[in-house]
């Protein structure tokens, strides 16, 4: 057979390859090798996850687009250095965390407003948690309307700390293991279960608070 | 005073926040099932969190999506890395000769590279697609898990009882979309969540059966039906219930919803001819054997009463391997039947 032949068919395998997208180390190794359709597929396998998680971690619309697209450019620049038998999910939020995090500190540089509550509440432990839920009643009165809820719950979750509100935003709606929120956040396991423990005591006890706000009204 | 130990504690916390590997998922799943007191906590957990779910976000605008890929590839082209591979892919056409191409200069060449892909095609199509396929498997799990929520939410807002409307023995299970005044649909009692604001309409639509689409549904005529607009409308089944089961249900691991029942899904239109005149249907072998068709009759989702969720690829999970979509020892159907007792798992319609 032709050397040219054969430098045909080892472009056809790669492409056949390509076809092949079943994951995500799949789609990064082809896009490394040059292929734009794979990082169109991974664009649209994660926007969702990803505008969702920058979308309750930052709130404001023009700093979350910015963040998306500074996290798929990231990704971009730092594809060579990426093993691709890794899972991509972690990396990407990885990415978004340390970009968002950046954005807010940048945010209350260039403003007098607080985009976050500063300091953090004290620690509480799981035992601390299930006494909390086991002695309040901490669901909404049957009158409140759900989207009174909704916009409750955006306020007491944009006043807790941004490292509590971070840690349960990727619990609570991203489900990460605590091994990959400990690779994410780049904090030992010990540190995020105590972390993810208060920052949902923390909700807990402000959304209660909440509540009996409402009941002296 | 709890009794749990600080590890069952931590094993229900991670558990209700997806925190666990796989092997802890499996334990947490086993002391919910076993310790009524995990069970009653987690039921709590769930429903003291619920109002988390608030915090929605709506779809990334494609508009985002769209500019990301453009400054992608203006990026990957500005770079020299790109350039330098342009100019290489350039100068090895015009070392080809006269900036042809010699790739398609043999025929026997070009027929060996058409079968490879003919081959390559066979091969990835079938992988895309499975990939497409369990993909809609966990997004119906996580709707699912959110019908479970609204369904706590009924719950506590209703005195601890699950939606149910007055579906009295001997009345059709099965007219989904009827919206007379007589109950004649089991989904009925799902429709009570809908209305109530509990849980979306489009969450009763499982991605596999519309492969990913939405349907549209105009939210403002939710106040003036009594069911589901049509039967596409709702691709889960649930457990035929009277008013006085329901609060057995909640909170158990028997199962109370599940993909849509197979077996009666072409049953419908028979049903609907025979209306008032009492068709009589057997079943076959092979619809006693086949799994819904939601996920390609791979298997089905189903929900239990305490909330978990799994994937089941044979219908024989019921209590005592009861199959979740015919009654016990019954294989002719009318479209009315209720079972006879509450260990008889009937998902319908």
């Amino acid at each position: 057979m032709s050397t040219e032949f054969l430098g045909g068919l080892k472009r056809f395998f790669i492409m056949g390859k390509l076809l092949k997208t079943k994951t995500d180390a799949e789609l990064l190794t082809a896009y490394i090798a040059g292929d734009d359709d794979a990082f169109e597929e991974i664009v649209s396998r994660y926007k969702e996850p990803l505008y969702g998680f920058l979308k309750r971690f930052l709130n404001r619309q023009d700093i979350v687009e910015d963040v998306f697209q500074d996290t798929f450019l990231q990704l971009f620049t730092s594809r060579e250095s990426f093993d691709p038998e890794r899972p991509l999910r972690p990396w990407l939020f990885t990415i978004a965390a340390n970009k968002a995090r950046d954005s807010l500190r940048k945010q209350q540089r260039d403003s007098s407003t607080s985009v976050g509550a500063m300091g953090e509440p004290s620690e509480l432990s799981v035992d601390d948690i299930f006494n909390i839920i086991s002695s309040y009643d901490i669901t909404p009165y049957d009158e409140v309307q759900k989207s009174e809820i909704a916009g409750r719950v955006r306020k007491v979750v944009s006043e807790m700390s941004e490292n509590l509100r971070e840690i349960l935003i990727l619990a609570y709606f991203e489900q990460f293991s605590y091994k990959q929120m400990a690779e994410i956040l780049g904090i030992p396991i010990g540190t995020v279960k105590s972390r993810l423990h208060t920052a949902v005591g923390s909700f807990a006890k402000k959304w209660r608070e909440g509540q009996g706000n409402r009941e002296k009204q | 005073m709890i009794s749990l130990t600080r590890e069952q504690k931590e094993l229900l916390f991670g558990y209700f926040f997806g925190c666990l590997e796989e092997a802890e998922v499996s334990e947490a799943r086993n002391l919910i099932e076993s310790n009524t007191e995990a069970s009653e906590l987690y039921r709590k957990f769930r429903k003291s969190f619920c109002v988390l779910e608030g915090l929605n976000t709506g779809p990334c605008p494609d508009y985002l999506a769209e500019r990301t890929i453009a400054k992608l590839k203006a990026a990957a082209y500005s770079t020299q890395t790109g350039q330098e591979r342009l100019y290489s892919l350039l100068e090895e056409e015009r070392n080809a000769g006269g900036g042809r191409s010699n790739f398609w200069r043999n025929f026997g060449e070009v027929a060996a590279v058409a079968a490879m892909i003919l081959i390559v095609a066979g091969v990835s199509i079938p992988s895309l697609r499975s990939v497409r396929q369990a993909s809609w498997q966990t997004k119906c799990q996580a709707q699912l898990l959110g019908i479970s929520r609204g369904l706590d939410n009924y719950a506590s807002d209703n005195g601890e009882r699950l939606p149910a409307v007055a579906l009295q023995a001997g009345s059709p299970w099965w007219k989904v979309g009827d919206q007379g005044v007589e109950n004649q649909s089991n989904t009925r009692h799902l429709w009570l969540l809908v209305k109530g604001n509990y849980v979306l309409a489009s969450d009763f639509v499982c991605p596999g059966r519309t492969e990913g689409r939405a349907l549209q549904f105009d939210r403002s005529q939710v106040k003036n039906l009594m069911d589901f607009p049509a039967r596409r409308y709702v691709t889960y089944s649930m457990q035929i219930m009277c008013d006085k089961s329901s609060a057995q249900m909640c909170n158990s691991n028997r199962i109370l919803m599940a993909d849509m029942n197979p077996v009666f899904e072409k049953m419908m239109e028979v049903f609907a001819r025979n209306d008032g005149n009492q068709a009589k249907i057997v079943l076959s072998q092979e619809l006693l054997r086949r799994n819904s068709v939601n996920h390609s009759s791979r298997g089905q989702n189903v929900m239990l009463g305490n909330g978990v969720v799994q994937f089941a690829v044979d219908r024989g999970v019921g209590i005592g391997g009861d199959d979740i979509y015919t009654l016990k020892d019954r294989d002719s159907y009318r479209g009315s039947e209720f079972p006879g007792s509450p260990d008889d798992t009937f998902l319908v319609p």
